[in-house]
């Protein structure tokens, strides 16, 4: 009696745990399904040898573009053009850019996940060891491309190995209203960042509208305006080698002055909260004259408010003593190690980085939001007609990365993820001073690069 | 008896509405953000608290655009397996450390509750690892089995705090009448602790409807998203937010829970009545 | 009644059952158990051994094969300013948002005790805050201390209050107090709740015959109600804590640790480190200095349990 009236609640519990891990097994085993079986049928033409692609399934994780035509291109016309005629089960995961991260390492770590995945930045260099040879398929790109730019290689190669495939670079411009611009008597974009600071001091003094730039926590605007204008000046984290500590500098100081002044006279305090959105929405709600973004701007305003797009013009950020720089986020297609029979996920990413298919997704809407990695996407591909977009033809070549001018390495990636370029910056906008900002982002880059 | 109503009004009705407008008024921002159009959001020179050109847009892109009610209903669920899953295993083992003496009671207790002390930030990475080898990546089990861990350690303290108070003399004498300890656990102590299962029950459920890093890892496909990853995920794309799907869908993720929850309340405060009867 | 008659006559051959009760209880005990431990040994236990095994590597998201080095994470973390003001703002969040969620917790809660119209849907409503995905809800945060959008601006401005609004996520004081705002308003309700739920397990007898004895409100709350439903307080007091401190969620949305890593916590930072960087070794001995907090609250909540067990 009292044995079974104990044991019935736990027999119950224990059938229930029984059935779960029956039917969760069950679950996996629908899900995964035959991954890998090889199809019969005919070899698919391809510029890497034949694969079999006929039933074969390939998942990638993709961001999610603010141009919804870019995400209709990877959900429809990719499935249609490609996936379908091969026979190949693709799925495609488009996820919004901070959330890409989390699920990358998290996938890498466990030894299983997307088949391929859209990198972000000097991430191939986080994570080269975990990230299989791309080689064949890059050089091909490459050349089929016209040669990619040194920026989209730099972040693509390590050691001399590719460990991902340029997929594209999101360039940036300084959007602004040519008719206040006017109002304060400027003719002309400012060249120099000391006239710009001089001409908006002028437009904030006559219209109440500042130059707004995102100095805050966020993986876009803020060091793709703070790193080429710390570059701008000659400063940098380390030098050329990348094994000697820079930052503390008077070049770094310079620049620092330099920026103090432009954020006093020209910006706006609230600008230190600002993260990759804020811009574009003070922009649209007329509270900013001008900023530096991605084409998100121009093109939001082309649909929701034609008169506002008429009046923005677009230019490529201003230069220093040293010259003009840009950093464009630059992302690549990486295959982890742990993908088995990464044959297909091959001739994916080749065929989306064909010319003839390239060509076709930035035709869709993205404009110049996306650009090519080589160097065909500025000329030939080119797939507006809008001579608004022409600056961020040049940002193929303009653009560095993480860490100049010393190659990209993980100690340069972690010290962008740690914010520590943008933080020094917006130390200095909060009133501390150059010597003491310089000092604390020296301590912290020495326990980064272990120097 | 005229004293009670001004009396009642500053004691009860005025705090009351005023926790209501602080609690409440985000709310009734995410709604008026989700009915206006974009172009009104962003416009300075209205009044901000009222829609003057009212929209169904972003709900429209929200069930037309998105796989929101798949997400809804998987939410639905996880959360409600996560849940069961959960107060079963806290019922059992918090009436077992409130109620039962063994050796190492305390020690299991203590347990239990450092299991709570690890964050979940420093746990998905590893427990992908986990899910992975079950098999279960990518599927509701990878949230439903993993939730519990979530779950059990609040519910199982919280559990034990209720049965506690219930007067261990109601048990006895029902041992002494020869019932069984599981007869008088399921017959005496379990009705009396309802509200405290109610509360661990809602609790669990709440914590699996919010929950955010494990579905986000866990999954690769948007058929299996949760509404927090999918919402989150779908409707903030590169640097734009779109704000009123965003908050139609912070809402619809939200209310319909609460107007669940207000037939609970009843019967949460129900089961305590009945109690006491018995008791 | 019956128990007493059934009960009386006592005999010698009564003893070995009162032994048997007790090791029955034993083996029951372990029984009822074990479902909840082996869930909780197989998510929790092994990933979380793994970790501690991370802490003391130099793992990273490259790294094929770790290398053990000692406490070199947890040196080193104490090197970085970074870390030590991420340190002091955990406490300063934790700090505040507790004791103000407890406050309001309590009041909310027994005015909710109280009996009125529509009772159970003001219930309800109040939980909103609660039952919405913090992910979610703090988007909303996000837009309601937005630098160009806040109403709150909005209304300072407009009614004259000052010139310009508040800078909310913007300046490092500000910040903090942007982001504790949002955690006491996602927070309430739930030791609300709770303790609401233990206020119902009071019995209304015994508040009854202290105010016939002359007891006043205020005296038979402080010296009946609460004493009465005091481990239920703490109970939630300690898990809240234990939450909060590990917060991450609603800094990740409304700051991201920002401006200059004013609002950054231990959980975030971890994140920042572990996912963003890739540097789990590092990542996982950050995450791991909440310990040493969180064990003294593990003490103190046994050392509570023994006392009020005996």
């Amino acid at each position: 009696m009292i044995r079974r009236e104990i044991t019935t609640p736990t027999d119950r519990l224990f059938s229930r745990r029984r059935f779960i891990y029956y039917s969760a097994a069950l679950a996996a085993a629908v899900a995964c399904g035959p991954a890998a079986t090889p199809a019969t049928g005919s070899p698919a033409a391809s510029p890497s040898g034949p694969v079999q692609l006929k039933g074969t399934k390939v998942n990638l994780l993709h961001w999610t573009s603010f141009v919804p035509d870019e995400d209709k291109w990877f959900k429809e016309t990719l499935v249609n053009d490609w996936a379908k005629p091969n026979g190949v089960d693709l799925t495609i995961e488009l996820v919004a850019a901070n959330e890409a991260q989390p699920k990358i390492v998290a996938a890498l770590q466990a030894g299983g996940g997307p088949d391929a995945m859209l990198l972000q930045w000097t991430w191939a260099h986080l994570y080269a060891d975990k990230l299989s040879d791309v080689g064949t398929v890059a050089e091909k790109v490459g050349s089929d491309g016209g040669g990619f730019y040194d920026a989209a290689k730099q972040n693509a190669q390590v050691q001399g190995v590719w460990r991902a495939v340029p997929f594209g670079i999101t360039g940036n411009a300084v959007h602004y209203r040519e008719s206040l611009l006017k109002q304060a008597g400027g003719d002309k974009f400012p060249a120099t960042w000391s006239d710009l600071a001089k001409i908006g001091a002028d437009v904030k003094a006559k219209t109440k509208l500042f130059y707004g730039q995102a100095t805050g926590h966020s993986f876009g605007d803020p060091p793709t305006f703070l790193n080429p204008f710390l570059w701008s000046y000659g400063g940098s984290e380390t030098d050329e080698t990348g094994k000697k500590l820079a930052i503390n500098s008077a070049a770094t100081k310079d620049a620092l002055v330099a920026f103090k002044d432009l954020f006093d006279k020209a910006s706006d305090p609230q600008c230190l909260s600002w993260d990759d959105s804020s811009n574009n929405r003070a922009y649209a709600a007329k509270q900013i004259w001008a900023t530096l973004n991605g084409a998100s701007i121009y093109l939001t305003a082309l649909t929701a408010d034609p008169d506002l797009a008429k009046d923005t013009q677009l230019v490529l950020l201003p230069a220093g003593p040293k010259g003009q720089f840009s950093l464009g986020t630059p992302f690549q297609y990486a295959i982890p190690k742990y993908v088995k029979d990464p044959g297909p996920v091959r001739e994916l990413v080749s065929y989306i980085m064909s010319p003839k298919t390239y060509g076709g997704f930035m035709k869709t809407g993205g404009k110049g939001y996306t650009l090519a990695p080589y160097k065909k996407g500025e000329g030939e591909l080119w797939p507006s007609s809008d001579p608004k977009f022409d600056p961020f033809k040049k940002i193929g070549t303009l653009t560095k990365w993480y860490g100049y001018p010393a190659p990209p390495s993980p100690a340069a990636a972690e010290s962008g993820s740690k914010y520590i370029v943008v933080d020094m910056f917006a130390k200095v906008a909060q009133g501390e001073t150059p010597e003491s900002a310089m000092s604390w982002a020296e301590g912290e880059l020495k326990t980064i690069y272990k120097l | 008896m005229t004293a009670t109503v001004p009396r009642r009004l500053l004691t009860l009705y005025l705090p009351l509405s005023l926790a209501a407008i602080v609690l409440l008024f985000p709310f009734y921002w995410m709604f008026i953000t989700s009915i206006k159009t974009d172009r009104e959001l962003i416009d300075l020179n209205g009044l901000p608290f009222w829609v003057f050109e009212p929209t169904l847009e972003h709900y429209r892109v929200l069930f037309a655009e998105t796989g929101f009610l798949r997400w809804a209903l998987n939410t639905l669920t996880i959360s409600v397996v996560a849940t069961a899953i959960s107060l079963v295993c806290s019922i059992l083992a918090g009436y077992a450390l409130a109620r039962l003496r063994f050796r190492g009671a305390a020690a299991i207790a203590g347990a239990i509750f450092v299991t709570y002390l690890v964050p979940q930030t420093l746990l998905f990475l590893p427990l992908l690892e986990v899910v992975r080898q079950l098999g279960l990546s990518n599927t509701l089990w990878s949230m439903i089995l993993t939730y519990p861990t979530i779950l059990i350690p609040f519910s199982t303290w919280l559990l034990m705090g209720y049965f506690r108070s219930i007067p261990r003399e109601l048990e006895e004498s029902a041992l002494i009448d020869g019932a069984s300890r599981v007869r008088a656990m399921t017959q005496i102590v379990l009705p009396l602790a309802l509200p405290g299962i109610l509360s661990a029950a809602i609790f669990a459920f709440t914590l699996s409807w919010n929950e955010f890093i494990y579905a986000l890892v866990f999954t690769n496909s948007t058929d299996i998203k949760t509404i927090p990853v999918g919402v989150v995920t779908e409707l903030v794309k590169g640097d734009v937010y779109f704000w009123g799907s965003l908050m139609a869908g912070a809402l619809l993720g939200s209310v319909p829970v609460a107007l669940i929850y207000s037939f609970f309340v009843d019967k949460y405060v129900g089961g305590l009545t009945a109690g006491a009867v018995k008791g | 009644m019956r128990a007493e008659t059934r009960e009386r006559p006592v005999t010698a051959g009564q003893l070995p059952t009162i032994g048997e009760v007790l090791d029955r209880q034993g083996v029951l005990a372990y029984i009822l158990l074990l479902p909840g431990l082996l869930i909780l040994a197989a998510f929790i236990g092994w990933p979380f051994i793994t970790s501690l095994w991370l802490s003391v590597t130099d793992q990273s998201v490259s790294t094929s094969v770790a290398r053990f080095v000692g406490l070199e994470n947890f040196t080193g973390a104490l090197k970085s300013q970074i870390f030590l003001q991420t340190v002091r703002n955990t406490f300063v969040y934790t700090g505040v948002t507790v004791v103000f969620k407890l406050g309001f917790g309590l009041g909310l809660a027994v005015l909710m005790n109280q009996s009125f119209r529509l009772k159970n849907l003001a219930r309800a409503a109040l939980l909103l805050p609660w039952i919405v995905p913090t992910a979610l809800s703090a988007i909303a945060w996000l837009w309601l201390f937005d630098a160009t959008f806040s109403v709150f601006n909005w209304a300072i401005v407009r009614s004259g209050i000052a010139d310009r609004g508040i800078n909310w996520l913007g300046e490092g004081v500000w910040a903090m107090t942007s982001i504790i705002i949002a955690n006491i308003w996602r927070g309430t309700p739930f030791f609300a709740i709770s303790i609401l739920a233990g206020l119902q397990t009071v019995d209304r007898e015994l508040l009854d015959a202290a105010a016939v004895d002359g007891a006043s409100p205020w005296q038979r709350f402080w010296r009946i109600t609460i004493p009465l439903i005091r481990p239920v307080v703490l109970i939630v007091l300690l898990f809240s804590t234990v939450q909060t401190i590990s917060d991450f969620q609603l800094v990740y949305v409304l700051t991201r640790g920002g401006p200059a890593n004013s609002t950054h916590l231990l959980g975030t930072l971890a994140y920042d480190v572990a996912v963003r960087a890739g540097q789990l070794s590092q990542g996982a001995a950050i995450s791991l200095y909440m310990f040493p907090v969180l064990i003294v609250c593990v003490v103190a909540l046994l050392v509570y349990m023994r006392r009020s067990s005996v």
